[in-house]
């Protein structure tokens, strides 16, 4: 078997994370920030000091940086939580679900409106079509760092800049990018949400909620959080406003692992391995006319997601063939119907192929050896 | 030399406090305080000259006095 779907998540996950993982589960089993106990203590520090790493790779403060369950969870806390009344989003025509349907949603609930600005090859094109969008009313920008459906790392420091200018609040998804960019608050953004389980190697159903604090965010639940327990509102104060309930405790230290891992490797190293591999899978394809890649439609700055498809084949019926001889990749619109509309694969969706850290070469040349043979039937 | 309890807004802020003091050679406990003003909630126990020490957590933002009680 060899896993290239790790766009969706990471696998395998580092040794330190399963370490880790296990190790919350074997001897942090309390509930953190709720008791006094000794037990309980000692898993709020070491929650605590993952927190802690999670915030010194984003140059954030950790009591603003929020554990959540993933990057939507993170996304959504965000978005709905800087939306007020007759509040204006500007979005890009390539985003996830994950953006556009919580920005959808608070259209049907409120006066809140959105618009999409058009993702360009040029990133200069790019910087006019979001400035020509804001109006009075606009209250937010919202996008992702880089494409899960063709790797197109948007210009964020840019718009982070724009939207300092212009006095907006800057979403950032980088569900697709952190641990591969090195992306952080001091990139004008106010807030970044992260996944935990994919580029940070971290679990699945762990994310982050990173803020600069300059914007007060409203709640999506409220509860129990273990602190402030006598007043019948809300903390005001993070982490805990975004932390009701007890959270994936043993799920939040590993991903501290996680991005442990990460910061060893060096985001350079890492993004420049997978890189790599993306460079090889396209040389050792290129004059094979029945495989279709998407990679003139995007500009140059990207992280290591290709798009492609078998001739003849929808994307869900190649990737399940691929499937049947050990090569696991996703097939289909990859939640982001907006990028496969503007890739011209709305219909057929795309095989999305997706390298991690511990991809090799030597797989590389296995799979396109595979593909190139297929291509010769 | 008595021991006090600064009054933290959460346990991630009693945690940070503690590292951050511990960091400068200041030993720090994290403590569970229930009280009728601020229901449950966190604080660091600390021996020494509590208004030095709330001086320099201010350097971090954390803030004693209005927003944590300080008590024997």
């Amino acid at each position: 078997m060899i896993y290239f779907d790790n766009a969706a998540t990471t696998y395998p996950k580092p040794n330190q994370v399963i370490g880790s993982m296990t190790r919350a589960m074997q001897i942090y089993g309390a509930n953190p920030g709720r008791a006094g106990h000794k037990l309980s203590m000692e898993t709020a520090k070491a929650l605590f000091l993952s927190r802690q790493k999670c915030a010194d790779f984003f140059h954030a403060d950790p009591e603003n940086t929020c554990f959540t369950l993933n990057c939507t969870h993170a996304l959504n806390y965000a978005i709905k939580g800087i939306s007020h009344k007759y509040c204006h989003i500007i979005t890009s025509d390539i985003e996830h679900n994950a953006v556009i349907r919580p920005v959808h949603a608070l259209t049907k609930n409120s006066s809140c409106t959105y618009s999409l600005f058009s993702v360009s090859k040029n990133d200069d094109e790019t910087l006019r079509n979001i400035e020509r969008l804001i109006t009075p009313r606009t209250c937010a920008v919202v996008c992702t760092a880089a494409s899960n459906v063709t790797g197109q790392l948007l210009p964020y420091k840019r718009i982070g800049e724009l939207c300092r200018r212009r006095n907006l609040c800057f979403i950032l998804d980088t569900a697709q990018a952190c641990g591969l960019v090195p992306i952080t608050l001091d990139d004008n953004i106010n807030i970044i949400c992260a996944a935990g389980h994919k580029g940070l190697y971290g679990p699945m159903g762990t994310g982050i909620m990173i803020t600069d604090g300059k914007y007060p965010l409203g709640t999506l639940i409220e509860g129990g959080t273990g602190s402030a327990s006598s007043d019948i509102e809300q903390p005001s104060f993070l982490p805990d406003r975004f932390e009701s309930g007890t959270i994936n405790t043993p799920g939040a230290i590993a991903l501290g692992a996680g991005v442990e891992f990460v910061v060893k490797k060096g985001i350079d190293k890492i993004y420049e391995h997978e890189m790599k591999l993306c460079e090889t899978f396209r040389e050792r394809l290129e004059g094979n006319r029945k495989i279709i890649l998407y990679d003139d439609k995007i500009g140059e700055n990207r992280v290591p997601v290709v798009s492609f498809n078998i001739e003849g084949m929808n994307s869900s019926d190649g990737a399940a063939l691929l499937s049947s001889n050990g090569f696991y990749l996703r097939g289909g619109l990859h939640c982001a119907f907006l990028a496969h509309k503007k890739l011209g694969t709305i219909e057929t969706g795309t095989i999305r192929f997706a390298p991690a850290v511990f991809n090799t070469t030597a797989e590389i040349y296995e799979f396109t050896n595979f593909l190139n043979k297929l291509s010769k039937k | 030399m008595k021991s006090e309890l600064i009054r933290m807004k959460s346990v991630t802020q009693a945690n940070r406090a503690q590292l951050f003091l511990a960091q400068r050679r200041i030993k720090a406990s994290v403590e569970r305080i229930t009280s009728p003003q601020g229901g449950c909630g966190f604080g660091i126990r600390v021996n020494g000259d509590t208004a030095k020490i709330c001086a320099m957590l201010a350097e971090i933002n954390i803030k004693c006095g209005k927003d944590g009680n300080t008590r024997r």
